[in-house]
C-alpha cells in the first residue's frame, strides 16, 4: 500500500497537486455559497430538547426578549430622565437597527389610582398631612405664588418652634418641632437652580403630599435602589453571516449615548444585557484571536525556521494543511451546513493537530533521505513507518472527536463531527499534497535538507538510562499534583471570562452591586391569575429569589381594603377651595423678608428636634445662596425668572391636587386599568401570564446559579430564562465532555490496542497523557486556573496530542525492535517540534484580554508541555526500564545536512520501477 | 374782699388741690410701675443679667440660673389670665378647684418652657424695641430679635394692666401666639379626650423634671 501510493505520488505529483488544489478551490466556493453562521447560543442545543421547546413556546407568546439594557446613572434624576427620554427618541428613529424601545410606562392610567399604592399607614399620614397643612394648602390654592408659599412655610416653622417649646408633650408621639425640611429644601434647590439659569422643573409636591410613590416613578424604569434608570431595547441583527450580527446595532446605541452625553456632561450611561454581553464577548474574542493568530504565525514561523533553517520546508507543511482546511470548509458546507460559536473553533484545532501530521512525515522523509535513500525509497519508507503511525494517531484522535457524537449536546456533537472529519481531511492532505510537494522539490534546483542537532534529545535520551531517577521524579510531581484534583472545578461564571473593563460587563457588575439586580432572571409562565398568585408566593419564599414580577406586581396591594381610608380624605380635601386662584406676582422684598425669618429659625438645631443635621445644613446653605443671588442680581430679571418657576410649580400643584381628587372617584385598580405596554409585556398573545423571577445576589457563579435553578424548578419544572439556559448548557457541556471523554478513551484504547497488538504498549502509549494530565492539573491549581466554558473545548486537543506522542514514540521503539535511540531520532524531533509549535501557537492566546481565551491558551500550553515532558522523559525511561536497550548496537549517526544538486534525481517515468 | 368771699376762694383751692391730688396719685403710681415697654425691657434685661451673671456661670450653676429665670418669669407673667385664655370656652365649665389646680399646673409648665426658650435664645441674640401700643388696659410691645448673622425676627409681647401693674400674658413669635398654640392643643385634647386627660398629661410632664 505504502509502495503503491508512493509510486503514484512519484509519477503524478503535478496531477495530484492539481486535483487536490482544484478540490480545495471547489470547497472554498461551496463554503462561500452555502455555509451559514449561526451565532445564537440556542444553536448549541437540539431543537427537540424540552428547554428549547419551552423557549420557543415563550417566544410565540411574548416575542424576543429585551437583549439590550441601557443603564443611566440617576444621581441627578431629573437630568437622567431627560437623557433617557432623548435617547429613546433618538433610538426609535433608527428603525433599521432598533426594533423596539421601552423606557417609560404611561403614567396616566396610574394617576387616578395612585393613592391605592400607598400603605394604610401612609394613607393615614397623608390624611394627617393634609389636615396639618390645611392652612398652607388653602393659602396656595387661593393665592398661588412663591410669596404665599414661603410665608406659609415660615408660619408653619414658627408654629413648630412654639409647639416644640410649649406643647410638644401633648402630642401622641412627640412631633413638635417637626419641620418638613425635605420639602423646603426641594423648593429651595429649584429656586436656586432657576436663579442660576438651570430651568429644569422637578415636582416637590408628590413626595410632600405622599403621592410620590407611583409604581414606576413617573413612569420611568428605576432600579430598586433608585440609582439607575433603565432603557430596554430589542435590536435587529444587520451583520448577516457573522458571529456578531447585532454588533452594528449595539454600536449605534453606544454612539447615540456618546452624542447625547455631550449635551449632558456628567451623566454616566452604558449598555449591557444579554445581547451586548454576548456581542462584546465575541468582538473581544475575535480581536484577541486575530492578535493571537498574528503572534502564533510569527512564533511558529520563527520556530520552523530555527528548526529547519529554510522557508520552503515549513511552507510545504503549511500548504498541505491549508488544503486540508479548505476541504474541511467544503465538507462542512455539504454536511452540517453551518458553524456556530462552538464549531467555529475547529480551525485552530485543525491547525494545531493537522500541522503535526505533516511535521511527522517531513521529519521522517528527511531522516530517510539523510540515511541515503533516494526520494522514492524515502517516501515509501516514510509512508510505511511514520505514515502508519501518523495515520493511527490521527485516526485515534478522530475517533476521540467522533465520540462526542454520542453526547446530547448539539454544540459538541457538531464540533466532534466537524473536527474529526477535518482531521481526516488534513491527514488526507498530508498524504497527498505534502509528498507531491516534496517530490516536486526534489526535481528542482538545489535542495537542502537540514537535520538539526538532536543534542537536546540526546540529553533526554541519556536521562532515560537512569530510569529510577526519572520515574521517581515524575511520580513525585504526580503525587504533589494529585491532591489538588479536588480544587479544580468547572466555573460557570461567564462574567469572569470576559475581559477586564468591558463596558457591558462593567455595567452588569454595577447593576449587581445595586443590590442583586441583574439583567439575568428566570421566567415562569402561568395560565391564570390564581396560578400567578400561587407561584409568586412559592417563588418569593425561596431563599435564592429576591422578587417576582408579574402584571399583578403593578397593581396596588388589597386596593379594596384601602378604599375607606381614601374616601376619608374627602373631608379635608372637601374643605379646600374648589377653584384655584390666580397666580400672584412675585414680590422680591417680601420674599427676602420671609427668607430672612426662615433663616433665623434655622439658626439653632435644638428648635427642630426631628430634623437631620444634613437637611438643616443644606437648608441654611441653599437659603444663604439664594439670598445672596436675590441681593445681587437684576430685580426685573429675577422677578421674571421666579415668575416662570412659580407658574410651573403651581400648575404642577394644581395637577397633583386634581389627581388627589380624582382618586376619590376611582374604584379599585384592576389589570385592564394598567397601561397597554405593560399588559403586552406580561400577558402573552394567548393569555399566558409571565412571571420574571429575579435572583437574590449574584448568580453568575456555579453555586449561585445551581441553587437558583434548582429552587425555581422546585416550583415550576418548566421554568426558562437566561440563568436556566446557562445552567443547562453548562451542565450539558460538562456532561458531554465527561461522556465524550469516556467514549473517546474507550475508542482510543481499542484503536491503539489494535495497532500495537500489545496491552503493555497500549498502557505505555497512554502514559504521557495520564501523567502529563495530572501534572497539568497541579500547575492549574498552582496558578489558580479552573476549567471554564471557554477552555473546556480544548481538552480533546490535549488528549489528541497525548495519544499522538505516546503512539509515535512507542511505535518507533516497536519498529526498531528495541534498537537505536528512543527519542533522539526523527520521531522525537517531530514530537518535540509539533508540541512546541502548538505551545507557541496556542500560547499566543495568552496575549488575549478575554480571560476565557487567556485560560484556554494557558491550559493548552501547559497541557501540551506537560505531556511533551512526560513523553520525552518518563516514557523512554519506562521503555528502558522495562525492556532495556541493546547497548551493543550503536545508534546510527545521520549527517547534519544533505545537499542535492539539480538533476541528481529525476522522478521515475511511467512504466519504470 | 369780704371774709365770706375769701373763704369761698380758699374752699375752691382746696377742692382743686384735692382734685389734683386724686389725679396725681394714680398717675404717680403708674409712673412708679413704668410703661409697658419698660416692663418688657426690664423683664428681658433682668433675664439677660441673670444669664450673664458671673456668679451663675458654669454647668454646676445650671439649677440656680434656671431657678432665677423662672422666678423672674413667674413674677412678670399673669398665669391665671394665660390659663383662662388657653382653655378658652372650656374655662367656664371648670369648678373653682379645677381652675386653681389648672392654673398652678399651667404656670409651672409655662415657667419651665419659657425659661428654656429664654435660656436658649437670649444669650446670643440682641433685642430691639420697635414700638408700643396701649389700648386701655391692654398693650403690645413690639421687639425684634437680631441674631449674630444680623437676621431679624419679630417678637411681640402682650401685656395687661392689673392692679396698676403691667403683666405679660402672651408672646407672639413671628405671628405665632404662644397662648393660641396652647389654645388649639388644649382644645384638641379636650375634644378628642377630656379635660382630665389633659390634666393627666400635664401632670406627667410636670413629674418629668
Amino acid at each position: 500500500m505504502a509502495r503503491r501510493w508512493s509510486r503514484v505520488i512519484l509519477r503524478y505529483p503535478r496531477t495530484v497537486l492539481l486535483l487536490t488544489s482544484l478540490l480545495a478551490l471547489v470547497s472554498l466556493l461551496t463554503a462561500a455559497r452555502r455555509m451559514e453562521i449561526r451565532p445564537s447560543r440556542a444553536e448549541l442545543v437540539f431543537t427537540g430538547e424540552r428547554l428549547t421547546q419551552l423557549r420557543q413556546a415563550y417566544k410565540r407568546e411574548f416575542g424576543e426578549g429585551d437583549g439590550i439594557v441601557v443603564v443611566v446613572d440617576a444621581s441627578d434624576l431629573p437630568r437622567a430622565k431627560q437623557f433617557v427620554s432623548r435617547l429613546a427618541a433618538k433610538l426609535q428613529e433608527d428603525r433599521e437597527h432598533i426594533a423596539e424601545v421601552f423606557y417609560r410606562v404611561d403614567e396616566a392610567p396610574f394617576e387616578a389610582h395612585s393613592l391605592q399604592y400607598l400603605t394604610p399607614k401612609e394613607l393615614g399620614e397623608l390624611h394627617s398631612k393634609i389636615e396639618e397643612h390645611r392652612k398652607l394648602i388653602r393659602d396656595v390654592t387661593t393665592t398661588p405664588g412663591l410669596n404665599t408659599l414661603f410665608a406659609a412655610i415660615n408660619r408653619e416653622m414658627g408654629r413648630a418652634l412654639v409647639g416644640h417649646f410649649f406643647t410638644g408633650f401633648l402630642e401622641e408621639k412627640d412631633k413638635s418641632g417637626e419641620v418638613d425640611l425635605a420639602f423646603l429644601n426641594a423648593l429651595l434647590r429649584q429656586v436656586g437652580d432657576w436663579l442660576s439659569g438651570t430651568r429644569t422643573f422637578a415636582s416637590p409636591w408628590g413626595e410632600w403630599l405622599g403621592t410620590g410613590k407611583e409604581p414606576v416613578s413617573e413612569g420611568y424604569l428605576l432600579t430598586d435602589g433608585k440609582r439607575y434608570l433603565i432603557l430596554l431595547a430589542k435590536i435587529r441583527a444587520t451583520g448577516g453571516q457573522t458571529l456578531v450580527p447585532s454588533r452594528e446595532s449595539i454600536e449605534r446605541i453606544r454612539t447615540a449615548i456618546d452624542e447625547l452625553r455631550q449635551d449632558y456632561p456628567g451623566i454616566e450611561a452604558g449598555v449591557t444585557g444579554s445581547d451586548a454581553l454576548a456581542s462584546d464577548e465575541m468582538v473581544t474574542a475575535r480581536w484577541d484571536a486575530t492578535l493571537a493568530t498574528i503572534v502564533a504565525i510569527l512564533g511558529v514561523t520563527v520556530l520552523f525556521l530555527v528548526f529547519w533553517r529554510n522557508v520552503l520546508t515549513p511552507l510545504r507543511a503549511l500548504l498541505s494543511l491549508a488544503v486540508g482546511v479548505c476541504w474541511t470548509f467544503g465538507f462542512i458546507s455539504v454536511s452540517v451546513g453551518s458553524l456556530n460559536i462552538l464549531t467555529a473553533m475547529f480551525i485552530p484545532i485543525l491547525i494545531g493537530l493537522g500541522i503535526d501530521y505533516n511535521v511527522h512525515l517531513l521529519e521522517r522523509f528527511a531522516e530517510e533521505r539523510a540515511a541515503g535513500h533516494d526520494p522514492g525509497e524515502a517516501l515509501e519508507n516514510t509512508f510505511r513507518r511514520a505514515g502508519v503511525t501518523t495515520a493511527t494517531g490521527a485516526i485515534t484522535t478522530v475517533v476521540a472527536f467522533y465520540s462526542l457524537l454520542l453526547t446530547n449536546f448539539k454544540g459538541l456533537v457538531e464540533l466532534g463531527f466537524i473536527t474529526g472529519s477535518g482531521l481526516l481531511l488534513c491527514l488526507g492532505a498530508a498524504f497527498t499534497v505534502l509528498p507531491a510537494l516534496l517530490i516536486l522539490q526534489e526535481g528542482r534546483a538545489e535542495t537542502r535538507i537540514v537535520i538539526r542537532s538532536t543534542g537536546f534529545l540526546k540529553g533526554l535520551e541519556r536521562w532515560s538510562h537512569h530510569p529510577r531517577i526519572v520515574i521517581v521524579a515524575a511520580g513525585l510531581l504526580a503525587a504533589i499534583s494529585l491532591p489538588t484534583l479536588g480544587n479544580i472545578q468547572l466555573k460557570f461564571n461567564l462574567l469572569e471570562l470576559q475581559a477586564y473593563g468591558m463596558e457591558s460587563v462593567d455595567w452588569e457588575h454595577r447593576l449587581l452591586a445595586e443590590g442583586g439586580t441583574s439583567t439575568w432572571y428566570g421566567i415562569v409562565l402561568a395560565q391564570s391569575p390564581e396560578e400567578v398568585g400561587a407561584k409568586t408566593a412559592s417563588l418569593e419564599a425561596l431563599p435564592s429569589v429576591d422578587q417576582v414580577e408579574s402584571i399583578f406586581s403593578f397593581l396596588p396591594e388589597k386596593p379594596a381594603a384601602k378604599m375607606a381610608a381614601i374616601q376619608a380624605l374627602k373631608t379635608p380635601l372637601g374643605q379646600l377651595p374648589a377653584v384655584f386662584g390666580r397666580l400672584e406676582p412675585v414680590d422680591l422684598a417680601r420674599l427676602q423678608t420671609t427668607f430672612e425669618r426662615i433663616r433665623f429659625k434655622l439658626g439653632n438645631k435644638d428648635r427642630f428636634s426631628s430634623t437631620s443635621d444634613d437637611e438643616l445644613e443644606e437648608a441654611r446653605r441653599l437659603l444663604d445662596t439664594i439670598r445672596g443671588r436675590l441681593g445681587s442680581s437684576n430685580p426685573d430679571e429675577t422677578t421674571q425668572t421666579l415668575a416662570a418657576y412659580q407658574a410651573e410649580l403651581f400648575a404642577d400643584f394644581q395637577k397633583k391636587l386634581t389627581v388627589l381628587r380624582k382618586n376619590l372617584e376611582s374604584g379599585p385598580m384592576i389589570v385592564t386599568d394598567l397601561p397597554r405596554e405593560l399588559q403586552d409585556r406580561f400577558i402573552g398573545t394567548g393569555g399566558t401570564y409571565l412571571l420574571k423571577v429575579f435572583p437574590r445576589g449574584n448568580i453568575w457563579g456555579r453555586e449561585g446559579v445551581q441553587e437558583f435553578v434548582s429552587e425555581v424548578r422546585s416550583v415550576d419544572p418548566d421554568a426558562i430564562g437566561d440563568p436556566i439556559s446557562a445552567w443547562e448548557h453548562g451542565m450539558s457541556m460538562e456532561r458531554g465532555y465527561l461522556q465524550g471523554g469516556l467514549y473517546a478513551a474507550i475508542a482510543m484504547m481499542v484503536v491503539i490496542l489494535l495497532s500495537f497488538g500489545s496491552l503493555a504498549h497500549l498502557l505505555l502509549a497512554l502514559l504521557p497523557l495520564v501523567v502529563g494530565g495530572i501534572w497539568t492539573l497541579g500547575i492549574m491549581n498552582l496558578f489558580q486556573i479552573n476549567f471554564n466554558l471557554a477552555n473546556l473545548i480544548i481538552l480533546p486537543l490535549i488528549a489528541g496530542y497525548g495519544i499522538m506522542n505516546g503512539l509515535h514514540i512507542v511505535k518507533r521503539y516497536q519498529q526498531q525492535g528495541g534498537k537505536g535511540p528512543i527519542v533522539a531520532n526523527s520521531t522525537g524531533r517531530a514530537v518535540f517540534l509539533s508540541a512546541t509549535t502548538t505551545m507557541v501557537g496556542f500560547g499566543s492566546l495568552m496575549v488575549a484580554s478575554h480571560r476565557g481565551i487567556f485560560s484556554l491558551g494557558f491550559l493548552l500550553s501547559v497541557g501540551v508541555g506537560s505531556i511533551l515532558l512526560a513523553s520525552l522523559t518518563l516514557l523512554p525511561a519506562l521503555l528502558w526500564s522495562l525492556y532495556g536497550m541493546r547497548k551493543t548496537e550503536a545508534v546510527p549517526e545521520v549527517p547534519q545536512a544533505i545537499v542535492y544538486s539539480k538533476g541528481s534525481w529525476q522522478p521515475p517515468r511511467r512504466g519504470e520501477q | 374782699m369780704s371774709r365770706a368771699r375769701q373763704q369761698y376762694h380758699l374752699w375752691i383751692c382746696r377742692v382743686f388741690w384735692l382734685g389734683i391730688l386724686c389725679l396725681a396719685l394714680p398717675l404717680s403710681l403708674e409712673a412708679r410701675e413704668g410703661q409697658p415697654v419698660e416692663q418688657v425691657r426690664d423683664t428681658l434685661e433682668t433675664a439677660l443679667s441673670i444669664l450673664n451673671d458671673p456668679a451663675l456661670q458654669g454647668p454646676e450653676k445650671d439649677v440656680a440660673r434656671k431657678q432665677a429665670v423662672r422666678k423672674l418669669i413667674a413674677d412678670r407673667f399673669n398665669y391665671p389670665e394665660m390659663a383662662e385664655r388657653s382653655l378658652n370656652t372650656h374655662w367656664e365649665k371648670l369648678t373653682l378647684k379645677q381652675r386653681q389646680e389648672f392654673v398652678a399646673l399651667f404656670g409651672e409648665l409655662f415657667e419651665r418652657s419659657y425659661s428654656r426658650m429664654v435660656l436658649q435664645s437670649l444669650s446670643d441674640q440682641q433685642i430691639m424695641y420697635s414700638g408700643e401700643s396701649v389700648n386701655g388696659t391692654d398693650a403690645v410691645v413690639n421687639t425684634i430679635l437680631v441674631d449674630q448673622r444680623g437676621d431679624r425676627l419679630p417678637v411681640d409681647y402682650q401685656l395687661q394692666r392689673r392692679g396698676g401693674r403691667w403683666e405679660l400674658f402672651d408672646v407672639v413669635i413671628d405671628g405665632v401666639s404662644i397662648v393660641s398654640n396652647y389654645q388649639s392643643q388644649f382644645n384638641r385634647i379636650i375634644q378628642t379626650s377630656s379635660f382630665d386627660a389633659l390634666v393627666k398629661k400635664m401632670r406627667a410632664k410636670q413629674k418629668e423634671e
